[in-house]
């Protein structure tokens, strides 16, 4: 039985999901007249919403000890695929307004020869989405997402920018403050929860790194490992 | 592949869903869709009209889910593998509760989602189908484990994108077929490289099959560490605890609740502590059953017979008597429900200290049973209340009975032995399940010495009679025809023995489609039987 939180928090983001619908039929509608910055700018921040209350629920779970993954095998292609589906229906504006001038270069070899891999596609998707849009913001033309074998067993998702890289206290952990400066944390308590949550029978266990050797002069690269 | 040319079938419970699905499939293609609203819906249609795709809540209302209505199908025959299943969920966590990929659907969509998603998942589904229907063409009805395997390793070797889902399949035909140690190469071959909860737990099976229970048992306890929502690993370490420690299965059912509490799970717990005396939880766990499954499709009289007991044991009679009542109301009223109910509250009497009523409800019960063909579990109802008013030889009668009908059936045996320990006999009820099995193996055997030494008729007239009175036993059924079309093959064709033989043969079918000794009679048939004599129909 949920809880009114958990309950509610549901709710909302079912509301939200509806509210997308709309956008998307207004946007068919605008169409005909060209398109609209301002339903992008909407849709943008609607998809942002739906993921933070995603986030929000799945901590609030944690929580409650009612937090359940459903590992299961993926194909890493089509996760790949649906993931940048769902990144190009919902990328945000750049400061003019525009559509983003920013390239993201992918490397999804390993993808190719290993079919598959065991996670739960749903969260894992979220915390991915949420670091390549928070790369988009501070990337100044580049961003390169690659998954990877780890040595030792388990796959490496990385994207790596070109911005300003990560502020000192992050990379000392000393902080749960985002991946951005004006965000709550929220992102990141999520994607460590969600590595850790991924473990094997053997005992390992799936974890994020920080660090700023991405790309251009010391630029932020986000690792997700899996085990 | 186009969704235009595909037809579907909707399953929702509520209007509202069923309409925004509706709109959002036309809108990808798929405009030959019916809509059913229940399982009893949902099976009419799936009766009459074949459908390349099933898009299924997993929330079917009235203690009812998707997973119930998938296994359902896939036993009743109804859903060939061929059909794409496509599961939708409300809830992030979902898993799959089997591992079994005749028992999972091909895939689950978390609400709320777009109709794109919908369109783009469900092309993969059918994809996927059409690519691995030269194994799925081989499974169903009749499972051809040869060929399916074949096929398997066939697409193997074309080293499709599928590869995975064919070794899954693989997997799981090795295990049916007991090829245990080829299963656990197939599944060490796959977690050399990851793990994945599928095949730890096919790794644990063939563990089982192998001998290994110790082993398995560990690997299960550490699955279930990493992957603490897997219900496939509690359902298959809770199976393998029922046999040696069923205390611990009853815990590891309950832990599965916490998980996921569905009605089937809440019987399996009730059963399990009715085994162990825990009467309390049992009662638990039936009241959630018979509160849940009130209106549902899979709401039975033993749901309501096992509250009883439950209740009783605990003292509890008027609530007991409540139970047995409330059948009236929930299920109609045949002989077997009055058999049933008459035979549950003989035992709420004798309990009760009532002895005069508990003989008048057993004789209600045994004038059901000579006037009418009665279920299994109403049999063994009967015999139960037969040893509670103290008359034990009538119980065993129907007893031995119901095991040699059943003989080939674990669970029915499992059953009957059940009978004897709630009667206090669980040594008595070892010995005479044992001697009625082995009495079942002495008269095939006797009756094929009889054959091999000549005397063919006294064999034949041995089975005939065994076969007829025990309607579910397929081997029985089976030797009987193999006898009587020895007899056409040795002395020419008999109309009157022929037919006998394709009854029998048609028998076994319907008791055991899967029969292993089946198919082999089946040959033997068409082989004798001369041009124009009826065909089998298996």
């Amino acid at each position: 039985m949920d809880t009114l939180v958990a309950a509610a928090i549901h709710d909302a983001k079912n509301a939200l999901s509806s509210l997308g619908v709309w956008l998307d039929e207004a946007q068919r509608e605008c169409e005909m007249q060209g398109s609209s910055p301002a339903l992008m700018q909407a849709k943008t921040i609607t998809a942002k919403l739906s993921g933070q209350l995603v986030e929000l629920l799945a901590l609030y779970r944690a929580g409650e000890g009612t937090l359940r993954l459903a590992v299961e095998d993926q194909h890493l292609e089509d996760f790949l695929t649906d993931l940048m589906t769902e990144l190009a229906s919902s990328r945000p504006m750049d400061n003019n307004g525009g559509s983003s001038a920013i390239a993201i270069d992918t490397d999804f070899a390993f993808a190719k020869e290993n079919a598959a891999w065991a996670f739960d596609a749903y969260l894992v998707k979220f915390v991915l989405l949420d670091a390549l849009r928070n790369a988009l913001r501070h990337a100044k033309q580049h961003i390169r997402f690659s998954i990877a074998a780890e040595a030792g067993g388990g796959i490496r998702f990385s994207i790596a920018d070109d911005g300003d890289g990560y502020p000192q206290e992050i990379l000392r952990s000393e902080s749960n403050k985002a991946m951005s400066a004006d965000s709550s944390g929220l992102g990141l308590s999520f994607a460590r929860l969600i590595a850790a949550r991924h473990a094997t029978p053997s005992g390992q266990h799936g974890r994020l790194e920080q660090t700023n050797d991405g790309l251009g002069e010391h630029g932020a690269r986000f690792s997700l490992v899996l085990p | 592949m186009q969704l235009s040319e595909k037809v579907g079938l909707l399953i929702d419970d509520i209007a509202a869903m069923r309409t925004t699905v509706r709109i959002q499939l036309a809108s990808i293609g798929l405009e030959k869709c019916d809509q059913a609203r229940d399982i009893k819906e949902a099976i009419d249609k799936l009766s009459l009209k074949h459908y390349d795709l099933i898009v299924c809540d997993y929330n079917l209302g009235k203690g009812a889910d998707g997973q119930q209505f998938l296994e359902l199908v896939r036993r009743k025959q109804l859903l060939p593998m061929t059909t794409a299943f496509l599961m939708i969920t409300g809830e992030t966590g979902y898993q799959q509760v089997s591992t079994a990929a005749e028992y999972s659907p091909d895939d689950y969509l978390l609400k709320p989602f777009t109709a794109e998603t919908l369109g783009t998942r469900l092309v993969r589904i059918i994809e996927k189908k059409e690519s691995l229907k030269p194994i799925y063409q081989h499974m169903g009805a009749k499972t051809d484990h040869v060929k399916a395997l074949a096929a398997c390793d066939e697409l193997l070797a074309k080293k499709t994108r599928y590869a995975l889902d064919v070794l899954r399949i693989k997997g799981d035909l090795l295990l049916a077929k007991g090829r245990a140690s080829e299963a656990l190469a197939l599944y060490d071959e796959i977690l050399k490289e990851r793990s994945t909860p599928w095949a730890e737990v096919g790794k644990a099976l063939s563990l089982i099959a192998y001998g290994n229970p110790d082993e398995a048992r560990i690997l299960l306890e550490q699955t279930l560490i990493a992957y603490p929502n897997y219900l496939a690993a509690y359902d298959s370490l809770a199976n393998l605890l029922v046999k040696t420690d069923k205390m611990a299965a009853q815990q590891v059912v309950e832990q599965a609740l916490h998980v996921a509490s569905t009605t089937q799970r809440q019987r399996d717990l009730g059963s399990l502590a009715l085994g162990n005396k825990d009467f309390g939880r049992a009662e638990e766990a039936y009241r959630y059953a018979v509160e849940r499954d009130r209106t549902g499709f899979f709401k039975s009289h033993d749901d309501y017979a096992a509250l009883a007991r439950s209740c009783y044991e605990q003292d509890k009679i008027s609530e007991a008597l409540d139970a047995v009542k409330d059948m009236s109301q929930h299920f109609p009223r045949t002989p077997e429900l009055a058999a049933r109910q008459a035979a549950v509250e003989c035992q709420v009497h004798i309990r009760a200290g009532d002895e005069k009523a508990a003989k008048a409800a057993l004789v209600k019960a045994q004038a059901a049973q000579k006037s009418s063909k009665l279920d299994v579990n109403t049999l063994l109802e009967i015999a139960q209340a037969c040893f509670a008013t103290g008359q034990p030889d009538e119980a065993k009668e129907i007893i031995q009975q119901v095991a040699e009908d059943n003989q080939e059936n674990e669970q029915i045996i499992e059953a009957a032995r059940s009978v004897f320990e709630a009667a206090g006999l669980d040594e008595e009820g070892a010995e005479f399940l044992d001697n009625t099995r082995k009495n079942m193996i002495r008269l095939n055997n006797d009756a094929v010495a009889l054959a091999k030494s000549g005397e063919l008729d006294k064999a034949i007239m041995m089975l005939v009679e065994a076969a007829d009175r025990l309607p579910n036993n397929a081997q029985v059924a089976i030797n009987a025809a193999q006898a009587l079309l020895m007899r056409v093959q040795q002395q020419g064709v008999d109309m009157t023995q022929l037919g006998q033989a394709h009854r029998y043969i048609t028998q076994a079918y319907r008791a055991s489609p899967q029969h292993p000794k089946l198919e082999g009679a089946v040959a033997f048939y068409r082989k004798v039987a001369p041009p124009g004599a009826r065909p089998l129909e298996v």
